[in-house]
């Protein structure tokens, strides 16, 4: 059991908690809300798009995960814009962005997905919200891995990829 | 069984004893709505362990073992001076006194609504009143545009004053069903059932097993004995303790 636990041991920065070696950071985000997206019915097409609550929750100011973890940085650690793309368009960039770059695609969505790659230091995730029929909120976040390696790929190599026309 | 000793530290002011909080914890919602069922809240030691985060949180900026404004405002942006609509919300919620700080047991109260086993109602309602900015017991039609605007200030969205008003005209159509042009608790509730995603902020999914973790960090052998009811160690410590 203990093994089990240090397994799924998180690395805090903090004098609270001793770093265990050879662990990995847990996705603090979205599970819930993954959950609640695959229930939705398919009929109802007023409910894939966001919603004036949708959008206040999308505020750092309610994410406490940030309580916890030491490495999470509402900053720097995601980007949300508006986009006229079609959401269709944008997730073709994004799957072939994760293929040159040979990351693997951990989970999928109809208009999301979460990539891993360079042995787990690099994850992202990048979800598409319907406003609209003619507009969009692209969200991309860092959901584990390393800060500096989601910065560096997300800023010079996914953003500009996802933004150019 | 497992005695509890406490530990002869100085304790923040507000501090109470992690059993009261552990039994107060979720399990207090159950009872309170008249139904006798046990709901696991939060353990002695999960409680032991917010009280080290809480003792970090509190001292960040004013070391008196009280979290202030800033010091939230340090741990979720990283800047003690950013100010946020929606920080403030929970700043008041969480103060439940209502005496400018967050005590150790208002700390941990509060956090057990975010506790995956936490009643779906509790997360409802918790919701509800971090949205009715003006406490008046409805959500009113400018506390949720004053929100929105205000959500598209701190972040990179750019939408026209136009879309923001056929936003929330919209989303005040679907949940206002009384239209009466607020949102009451039962609307809102009814709402949410429709939309279950809007109170996803309402859970820290690992809220308990980062606390585990927080736990055995820092736990001796001797502490495993004392653990041994909430986790049945024993035999793992014996293990660990003769490798």
């Amino acid at each position: 059991m203990f093994d089990a636990l240090q397994s799924r041991s998180i690395g805090f920065n903090s004098h609270i908690a001793i770093k265990k070696g050879n662990h990995k950071e847990i996705n603090f985000y979205d599970e819930e809300l993954n959950k609640a997206d695959d229930e939705k019915k398919d009929g109802e097409l007023a409910s894939t798009s966001l919603n004036a609550f949708d959008i206040i929750s999308f505020s750092s100011g309610l994410n406490l995960s940030g309580l916890f973890d030491d490495s999470y940085n509402s900053v720097d650690d995601g980007e949300r814009f508006v986009s006229t793309e079609s959401p269709e368009n944008l997730m073709k960039k994004v799957e072939e962005f994760a293929k040159e770059e040979r990351l693997r695609v951990k989970r999928r969505k109809e208009l999301g997905l979460e990539m891993e790659g360079q042995n787990g230091n690099l994850m992202i995730s990048v979800e598409v919200y319907r406003l609209t029929d003619t507009l969009f909120v692209v969200e991309a976040k860092r959901s584990g891995g390393d800060a500096g390696c989601f910065k560096e790929t997300w800023k010079n190599k996914l953003k500009p990829v996802i933004m150019a026309t | 069984m497992g005695c509890y000793h406490s530990k002869r530290t100085k304790k923040t002011p507000g501090y109470e004893e992690p059993t009261v909080l552990a039994a107060e914890t979720p399990c207090e919602y159950a009872l309170s709505e008249g139904s006798l069922l046990q709901i696991p809240g939060f353990t002695v030691s999960e409680v032991e362990a917010l009280y080290e985060l809480f003792k970090k949180l509190s001292s960040s900026v004013i070391d008196d073992g009280l979290i202030h404004k800033e010091e939230l405002q340090l741990a979720l942006f990283r800047n003690k001076n950013k100010r946020n609509l929606f920080a403030d919300r929970i700043f008041d919620l969480f103060d439940v006194k209502r005496n400018g700080v967050i005590e150790f047991g208002e700390f941990v109260r509060s956090l057990g609504v975010f506790h995956p086993y936490a009643p779906v109602e509790d997360k409802i309602h918790f919701a509800f009143r971090l949205y009715d900015l003006r406490q008046t017991g409805f959500i009113e039609r400018d506390e949720l545009k004053e929100m929105v605007m205000a959500l598209l200030h701190e972040s990179d969205l750019l939408l026209s004053d136009d879309f923001v008003e056929t936003i929330v005209d919209k989303t005040f159509r679907d949940a206002d069903l009384k239209g009466d042009g607020k949102i009451d608790p039962d609307e809102w509730k009814e709402f949410v059932s429709k939309n279950p995603s809007l109170i996803k902020n309402m859970t820290l999914p690992h809220l308990n097993s980062i606390l585990e973790m927080l736990e055995f960090a820092w736990v001796s052998i001797q502490e495993l004995h004392r653990l041994q009811v909430n986790h049945n160690l024993l035999g793992a410590a014996k293990i660990w303790s003769t490798a």
